[in-house]
């Protein structure tokens, strides 16, 4: 392989994972908070509130429910407003959070959701604020779910970042259509493949790593026993 | 300590065929006195889960007064209500423990609720750790402990806060036996330590049994019978009492003895008494005294003694044989004891009870 394509792959790596890793990130940080509202508003919850519940349910859906592709075209106005183009790697990092963070936000939902009503109760019997039985229970008592989350999401990203790169973003896909596809260089298109593959499994069996070790739950049984 | 005064509870959701929604509490009323552990049984459905989250208010009454050491609880929410809520322990079936947390972090969960510092939270929660008996566990996770020891860990984390009450809700329910009376012995201990006002609901005759001072029994929610633990158990009055008393306490006559014996004396035969102790000359040697001071030999043929609240409570059958003048001085003398003797049936002479 010429020096030129071990550059030009570099350069693609770093920028998928860069799209990755700082879609990742905010995508956590704006879907996290949606799934505990999406859930506390819930009828019966710590914070019931129908209208917020219905408004924001229906906004994940319909974002949840657009193409990607359509998405990315779709909020270029805004994406231009936030970054000041619509091209480049920066650029397609946007709409990868508008599709990643709905996607965050019902993966957080269903890990809190399973929290124990009775941790909840025990919570509330002891003194605890709305905002204490989020901080200190549903949070760290759906924490590995979360995490189980966010590496399903990083998966997803790397495969829309590719899609991503078609049109401008950049990153390995992007490299792999035009040369290994438009340049007739299938090895190019092989050795992005490979690489993504090697991406795809390390994240899973990190974030199932993460995940198990957070899980406090798992924790083996000493044989011990009153 | 805890005065329940006209409590009604009723869910809208649970309406019956005519769309009046469904009465879980009925009209309740109950006082707790300060130091006591006051146990309400009834079976599944009678309102003890209800009744026992009426007092914390994690369910709000429809109607009626709840106060806890001199504070209308029904007044309160908000800020005041969780202020409240932190001098009402309250440990339940499942444990409820944060698996995310260690056993020492559990019981500083409610220390930190009320912003203590780190320092204070390790001088309180080391002496709760050694007062149930896990200091070794301190940073143990849920998992890896059993049932026994998880209960530990949540009376541990209701103490923290120092509670002037502590509800228990169905607390042994989830445990063995064996894991039970130990638990049971944990919360007795600590009732007597701290003076602490134990109120517990069960379905479980022999928890009430093993360290209540007073029971109510709930049935429907309503409360059909209440006071002290000794009275209920040997003098139970409602239906439903006397069924989960008669588990515990078995007054049937063996099969053997309950085909021979006639109703009426017919011909030569002896009469079967059942003589109950239970009240001050509990303890006396009624039996021998008897047989001492009337001209009667008595077979037993069933005897049952058991401690209720540290008194004796004893059921003794026995085949009286002798004269009937002599047997009727004997069930008068029994009678001037203030102890109970009835007669239940008739044996023929020939066909001795005692064959």
């Amino acid at each position: 392989m010429s020096p030129m394509m071990t550059g030009l792959l570099l350069d693609g790596l770093w920028e998928t994972l860069l799209m990755v890793g700082v879609a990742g990130v905010l995508a956590t940080i704006g879907g996290v908070p949606i799934g505990i509202i999406l859930v506390i508003t819930g009828r019966g919850h710590i914070w019931p509130n129908a209208p917020v519940n219905r408004v924001l349910g229906m906004a994940v859906n319909a974002f949840r429910s657009t193409p990607f592709i359509i998405l990315m075209i779709a909020i270029i106005p805004l994406t231009r407003l936030l970054v000041g183009t619509s091209i480049g790697t920066t650029a397609a990092i946007v709409p990868l959070v508008v599709a990643a963070v709905p996607f965050v936000a019902r993966l957080a939902e269903s890990s809190l959701r399973e929290v124990d009503p009775g941790l909840i109760e025990a919570a509330q019997a002891m003194g605890a604020s709305p905002w204490q039985i989020v901080a200190k229970v549903l949070v760290p008592e759906a924490w590995p779910g979360i995490v189980a989350g966010i590496t399903i999401t990083l998966v997803n990203l790397v495969s829309y970042s590719a899609m991503a790169g078609a049109v401008g973003g950049g990153g390995l896909g992007d490299l792999g259509i035009r040369y290994g596809y438009q340049r007739f260089q299938p090895e190019v298109m092989v050795i992005v493949v490979i690489i993504l593959i090697v991406m795809v499994q390390g994240l899973q069996s990190a974030g199932d790593w993460l995940s198990a070790r957070l899980n406090k739950r798992l924790i083996r049984m000493r044989g011990d026993s009153e | 300590m805890i005065e329940i005064e006209g409590l009604q509870k009723s869910f809208a959701r649970g309406k019956d065929a005519h769309g009046a929604a469904q009465a879980v509490l009925q009209d309740l009323s109950l006082s707790v006195k300060k130091g006591e552990i006051f146990g309400i049984i009834g079976r599944s459905g009678a309102g003890k889960s209800t009744l026992i989250r009426c007092i914390n208010m994690l369910e709000r009454p429809t109607s009626g007064r709840v106060v806890v050491d001199g504070q209308d609880i029904t007044a309160l929410s908000g800020a005041a209500l969780r202020d409240a809520r932190r001098r009402i322990g309250m440990i339940f079936q499942h444990f409820n423990l944060l698996s995310s947390r260690t056993v020492f972090e559990n019981i500083a969960f409610p220390l930190e609720l009320s912003g203590m510092s780190k320092r204070q939270i390790e001088q309180e929660v080391l002496p709760l750790l050694e007062l149930v008996g896990l200091a070794e566990k301190r940073d143990a996770y849920p998992a890896q402990l059993s049932g026994g020891q998880k209960q530990r860990v949540a009376i541990a984390r209701a103490l923290a806060s120092k509670p002037a009450v502590l509800l228990c809700d169905e607390a042994t329910s989830a445990l063995d036996p064996e894991t039970t009376q130990s638990i049971l012995a944990l919360l007795k201990d600590i009732n007597r330590k701290l003076t602490l006002t134990i109120l517990l609901i069960t379905h479980e005759m022999p928890v009430i049994k093993a360290i209540c001072d007073k029971v109510a029994v709930l049935d429907k929610g309503l409360v059909v019978e209440q006071g002290p633990v000794f009275d209920i158990f040997t003098a139970p009055k409602a239906d439903v009492t006397r069924v989960m008393v008669h588990d515990l306490i078995d007054r049937d006559l063996p099969d053997w003895l309950a085909d021979k014996m006639a109703a009426y004396k017919a011909g030569p035969s002896n009469p079967i008494l059942r003589i109950t102790f239970s009240g001050p000359h509990a303890n006396e040697p009624v039996i021998a005294d008897l047989v001492k001071r009337f001209d009667v030999s008595l077979n037993i043929l069933q005897a049952n003694v058991d401690y209720i609240q540290g008194q004796p409570f004893g059921i003794i059958v026995v085949e009286a044989v002798g004269k009937q003048e002599a047997i009727d001085a004997a069930i008068a003398h029994v009678h001037s004891q203030n102890l109970k003797a009835e007669v239940l049936g008739h044996v023929a002479d020939d066909d001795r009870a005692v064959a």
